[in-house]
């Protein structure tokens, strides 16, 4: 009984990418060697079989967005890149600033958010009230909330 | 030793930054390694995504590659680990049935087949994607590479990190498993 099968000269053998001399061992295998015989013998439809698969297409979006991705990360890249060509030393310093600058830039927006709030309250007051005389007392607050400083309030018909 | 890759100049000049290279090397290799992909894990959504992934990982790496593998092989290997890690992530044993539609194994006829025709290749197709998702995930990753693929021995070992010899009797037993699973399909009608 055979007990050793060539398997890696078999894989070339199927491929027909053996050099004549270890083609002709391994035929003399094969002759003697029903289960490796059987093998090969199957391995040829399936290899054409494979080969006829259709190849997958990726979808035309795939690369585009491979590359807006890398995109991205080359512009966070050269960001860092570009803090660490900072000397060391003064590195605090531009963080500093950094901060100092998105402090400035936020501040107007927390300004915003009090006239926000305000405006709630005084749309809360307008709606449980039905009318802006309610808010006879506090007009120049709400004019400092409408932004509209000097030009009297007037009621709407609505409002009446 | 230095392998020296046909797309050299390529690579060196993706190397240093230039965008246009990138965007090439991406266009040339999407497809195959979409594909080996589509093969491992039989999902279209998630063969996405980590062909995704895959390009990200290779390309911030890229000024690493020495061009001690064929660039296709490295970019291969940078693959499967992936699939490797996703995999121990979701616990996926095998994968799902394979999404290749109608309309892409159309195109293997040059000219009009006929229904009976197109209906027999139908199914020895749908077989085939059966088979090969009953394979375990290193013997089908293995006759992907090789048989559907054309990738040499050479670039298989280096993706898979075997050496040449255990590349062909692993591919010998792939190809002997598939041939049994597939039997009954590949019978010619008598």
């Amino acid at each position: 009984m055979i007990q050793r099968h060539p398997h890696a000269l078999l894989t070339l053998y199927v491929e027909g990418n053996l050099p004549r001399r270890q083609e002709r061992g391994v035929a003399a295998h094969l002759a003697r060697c029903p289960a490796c015989s059987a093998a090969v013998a199957a391995m040829h439809p399936l290899r054409e079989a494979l080969q006829r698969l259709p190849k997958p297409t990726p979808p035309p979006y795939l690369a585009r967005r491979i590359m807006a991705r890398y995109d991205a990360l080359q512009r966070r890249a050269s960001f860092w890149n570009g803090f660490e060509a900072i000397p060391r030393l003064f590195q605090p310093a531009v963080v500093a600033l950094l901060l100092l600058i998105t402090f400035l830039l936020l501040w107007p927006a927390r300004q915003e958010s009090i006239y926000e709030q305000a405006t709630k309250t005084y749309a809360a007051v307008y709606e449980s009230n039905g009318s802006w005389t309610a808010l006879a007392n506090d007009e120049d607050a709400l004019r400092f909330v409408l932004n509209q400083p000097g030009e009297p309030l007037q009621e709407s018909d609505h409002d009446r | 030793m230095a392998y020296v890759d046909e797309q050299y100049e390529l690579i060196r000049a993706a190397q240093d930054g230039d965008r246009d290279a990138v965007s090439r090397l991406v266009s040339i290799h999407t497809r195959e390694l979409y594909s080996l992909l589509l093969y491992l894990c039989g999902n279209r959504s998630l063969a996405e995504d980590l062909t995704q992934e895959t390009f990200l990982r290779a390309l911030q790496a890229l000024k690493k590659y020495q061009f001690r593998a064929p660039f296709r092989a490295w970019l291969f290997r940078i693959a499967v680990n992936l699939y490797r890690d996703e995999r121990r992530r979701h616990q996926v044993r095998k994968p799902v049935e394979h999404d290749v539609s109608d309309e892409e194994n159309m195109h293997l006829y040059t000219a009009d087949p006929g229904p009976d025709a197109v209906a027999e290749h139908n199914e020895q197709v749908q077989a085939l994607h059966k088979a090969l998702a009953l394979l375990p995930r290193t013997l089908r990753t293995v006759v992907v590479m090789r048989d559907l693929q054309e990738l040499s021995y050479t670039e298989i070992g280096e993706a898979l990190g075997w050496p040449t010899g255990t590349v062909k009797s692993r591919l010998f037993r792939a190809r002997k498993e598939l041939a049994a699973l597939l039997q009954p399909f590949m019978e010619e009608p008598s």
